[in-house]
């Protein structure tokens, strides 16, 4: 397991392994509404329409570089999933946090995942509180739901 | 992150959004509270939709599909949650007017007048349910606890006289004082 945090991912750069050229830089992260993983990225790049890059074309995420496997691989979406992500609509973070209760505890401050997997390891909140994937329900427009 | 036992008022309900624990979707915004004064107990709920085009919805939703009311929101399993009005219990597919308790005389069996009710006090939780009433007084507000000993017309609502003992002029120590009432008449609901 290879633990990143997003708040370290987001913003770098994105180059293919086939060109070696730089394709965008990470915008988003769509993650799954269940919150166990991220199926792709946004990728900010040249073109006018939004692109991803799907979990499986990504080779690695190093300390300067992330490392898709070819150029051609980010392609354009129609799911409503992937284009509010994009849109930014849905964001884990900066995203609302809501428990099971019904209380607001602050905002989602980072992410923890596994680069191997992409799966979705904890959360830190905007009160400093770190919080286990085991106990997140999901993450939707309004709000990431937490066990109270 | 711990359990929190906490009574809102229903007034305070109104307006909430309606948010999936599946999802982190606001699904739903609480219209108004529907509250069976014959019995003291909540029903549920009726809604309105979120966003620009606000306006009533045909789904309702019932208090035991509720998994928490908070200060912020109404927590829902699913969107399934909420039901049409078709499949939902009568008196939430179709309140009966006479299940009007706000504006009552709160009058004692021993024949005093204590107020009037202004609102309904509500246990939040994974079991919302209505524990009680906000009272207004000559000497400020008040919260009486509600039992299935109580009686109600539409004009009065007649209470125990040994309730008048666990009346409390904060919302923060009346939860106890429910459970104290209750044990004394040994009533559950």
């Amino acid at each position: 397991m290879t633990v990143h945090t997003m708040n370290a991912m987001s913003g770098q750069s994105v180059v293919a392994l086939d060109t070696a050229e730089e394709v965008g830089k990470v915008k988003h992260f769509v993650v799954s509404a269940d919150m166990t993983r991220i199926e792709r990225l946004h990728i900010d790049g040249r073109k006018k329409s939004a692109v991803f890059a799907e979990w499986d074309d990504l080779q690695s995420f190093g300390e300067d570089r992330v490392m898709v496997s070819g150029a051609a691989a980010p392609s354009e979406s129609d799911a409503d999933r992937d284009l509010d992500a994009a849109k930014g609509d849905i964001e884990l973070i900066g995203s609302r946090l809501l428990d099971t209760a019904g209380f607001e505890h602050g905002t989602v401050a980072d992410a923890s995942f596994d680069s191997d997997s992409g799966a979705i390891l904890g959360i830190v909140t905007s009160e400093g509180v770190r919080i286990d994937k085991a106990s997140v329900h999901s993450l939707g427009s309004y709000a990431v739901v937490v066990d109270a | 992150m711990t359990e929190q036992r906490h009574l809102v008022r229903a007034g305070d309900v109104g307006g909430l959004p309606v948010v999936t624990i599946d999802g982190g979707e606001d699904a739903a915004e609480i219209k108004d509270v529907v509250y069976d004064a014959s019995e003291h107990r909540l029903i549920g709920f009726t809604l309105n939709k979120r966003g620009w085009f606000r306006g009533a919805m045909k789904e309702t939703l019932e208090a035991e599909a509720v998994i928490g009311i908070g200060a912020d929101a109404v927590m829902v399993a699913s969107e399934a949650s909420m039901t049409e009005k078709g499949g939902a219990p009568q008196p939430l597919a179709k309140p009966k007017s006479d299940h009007v308790v706000i504006g009552n005389d709160v009058v004692s069996s021993a024949g005093s007048v204590i107020g009037i009710v202004v609102d309904v006090i509500i246990e939040t939780g994974a079991d919302p349910h209505a524990v009680g009433y906000e009272v207004e007084t000559p000497d400020g507000t008040v919260f009486v606890p509600s039992s299935a000993k109580m009686s109600l017309s539409g004009e009065n609502l007649i209470v125990p006289a040994e309730a008048e003992e666990f009346t409390r002029n904060d919302l923060a120590g009346f939860g106890a004082s429910v459970a104290s009432f209750r044990n004394m008449l040994g009533d559950q609901s």
